[in-house]
């Protein structure tokens, strides 16, 4: 066992070995000292101190446990001072992926012990409330009613507060607070798509060297047999060393790791760069479009309308921006697609809001589409350039656009 | 313990899936590891917790060059 142990996994102290340790006499001696560490800490080392306390009487127990270790040092690193000895910057980024940790464990660990695993969640939520001014669950309320109920926004916002109408500095206090929540998701998702970026790269790497070094000895295998070879090595225990056997199942594990999570987020941040060079590349053709020399007329009649349209979006209220938003993401393949066809059914699959913008830009270009073609395909590129600002933007970059 | 047989289908290719089953019974403690590995991965990058990938990353190097030696003098090259 002492030789097989996972050893990355708990690298500070042994299970087994804190099993027969005598209780470390800190736990009561330290319930003095614990008084004066951040809540953070405290409760953290509460869950330490049941976890190792715990005595498991089956194996699945025994799993629990030491999964319960692993993931609970992950999340006390999010607290912990820095190399340099300097406070890490605890940022509501960091409550929040404590919470998401503490949510998976209890999720993925069941174990039937009180680990108080529950307090130390309900903490990181009040912590998120006190510094950031809004509720985890209600933010995630109104977030889900943007992704699924578009139409009963409103409708559900007053029902969710209890009220039967919302005044504008209300709806706009509860905008600005899922504005926030978005914000901080949104950070912890570009940090889970360049996690998984790296993943890749870093598993990537060690089996490019594996392969060569089979491949030195004779054996062509590709990423899926070197999998087989190392498992086959690893059932027939080749493997000496605890280290060499951790980094086997890695290696395996690697393979695994980005099918368990949704295949989409791995696929995006793969796509990241090929979406930027296509914006890139569109983003030339407009330059080159706006350096040739345009019927002024024309252009005049455009600029009027676009005018119009802007100040249309100007008068609309921040729900029926944000409304107004939800139909673009909506419906913009098929915008895109009928504007590059024509504008006939424009009115058909779009909202009002979004189709009174669009019917002004529209009614322009229909005039100009025989006779200028080209003007019409230029401005036709900068609304799809448009549809696809705000399918990539956040709700507060699109705000402050709008604004 | 279906639940970790269910992640293992879940997370590879079904002939692959079926060999690291067929581990459990030769090797039930480096099973236990290798699905505790892919559920610690799995909330590392699920919550986007880069300090525990770092962490994990550094511990990963280590155990590879000791993986990469025991290869060589393994199989021979």
């Amino acid at each position: 066992m002492k030789e097989t142990l996972d050893q990355s996994m708990v690298p500070d102290q042994d299970p087994e070995k804190i099993e027969e340790q005598p209780i470390q006499e800190d736990l009561a001696t330290n319930i003095e000292s614990q008084q004066e560490e951040l809540p953070d800490q405290l409760l953290l080392n509460v869950a330490f101190d049941k976890i190792y306390n715990f005595e498991p009487t089956t194996e699945e127990e025994k799993f629990n446990k030491a999964g319960i270790q692993e993931s609970l040092e992950d999340i006390s690193l999010l607290f912990e001072n820095d190399e340099e000895g300097g406070i890490e910057d605890q940022t509501p980024c960091s409550t929040l992926i404590a919470l998401r940790g503490v949510e998976e464990i209890q999720k993925n660990y069941p174990l039937s012990a009180d680990l108080g695993l529950q307090e130390l969640k309900d903490h990181y939520a009040a912590e998120i409330q006190r510094t950031e001014g809004f509720g985890v669950e209600e933010a995630e309320d109104l977030d889900a009613m943007l992704n699924e109920s578009r139409e009963d926004l409103q409708a559900g916002m007053n029902k969710m507060l209890g009220s039967k109408e919302l005044s504008p500095e209300q709806l706009a206090a509860q905008l600005e607070k899922l504005e926030k929540y978005l914000m901080i998701k949104e950070e912890i998702s570009s940090r889970q798509k360049q996690l998984i970026k790296n993943n890749s790269g870093f598993y990537g790497g060690y089996a490019e060297k594996i392969k060569k070094v089979f491949e030195g000895a004779g054996e062509k295998l590709d990423a899926k047999m070197t999998n087989s070879r190392l498992l086959k090595m690893i059932g027939e225990k080749k493997f000496s060393t605890s280290f060499s056997r951790m980094a086997a199942a890695g290696m395996v594990v690697s393979v695994g790791v980005l099918m368990l999570l949704n295949p989409a987020e791995s696929e995006a941040a793969e796509d990241e760069t090929g979406e930027l060079y296509n914006e890139l590349e569109v983003t030339d053709e407009i330059d080159q479009a706006e350096n040739a020399e345009p019927d002024q007329e024309v252009l005049a009649k455009l600029q009027e309308s676009q005018e119009k349209a802007k100040e249309f979006i100007n008068d609309l209220g921040i729900f029926s921006k944000i409304n107004l938003i939800i139909e673009i993401k909506k419906n913009a393949e098929d915008i895109k697609a009928l504007l590059k066809e024509g504008s006939e059914n424009i009115n058909n699959i779009a909202s009002k809001n979004l189709s009174n913008v669009l019917k002004i830009y529209i009614m322009s270009l229909d005039k100009i589409k025989d006779n200028h073609p080209e003007i019409y395909q230029q401005e036709v590129e900068k609304i799809c350039k448009f549809i696809d600002t705000i399918k990539t933007s956040s709700l507060s970059e699109l705000k402050n656009k709008f604004a | 313990m279906r639940k970790q047989e269910q992640m293992i289908r879940d997370a590879f290719p079904s002939d692959q899936a079926g060999e690291i089953l067929a581990l459990r019974q030769v090797d039930r403690e480096f099973f236990d590891l290798l699905v505790r590995k892919l559920m610690r991965m799995k909330i590392i990058l699920k919550t986007g917790n880069v300090k525990a990938y770092e962490k994990m990353k550094k511990q990963e190097e280590e155990n590879f060059s000791c993986l990469l030696s025991e290869l060589t003098l393994k199989i021979g090259v």
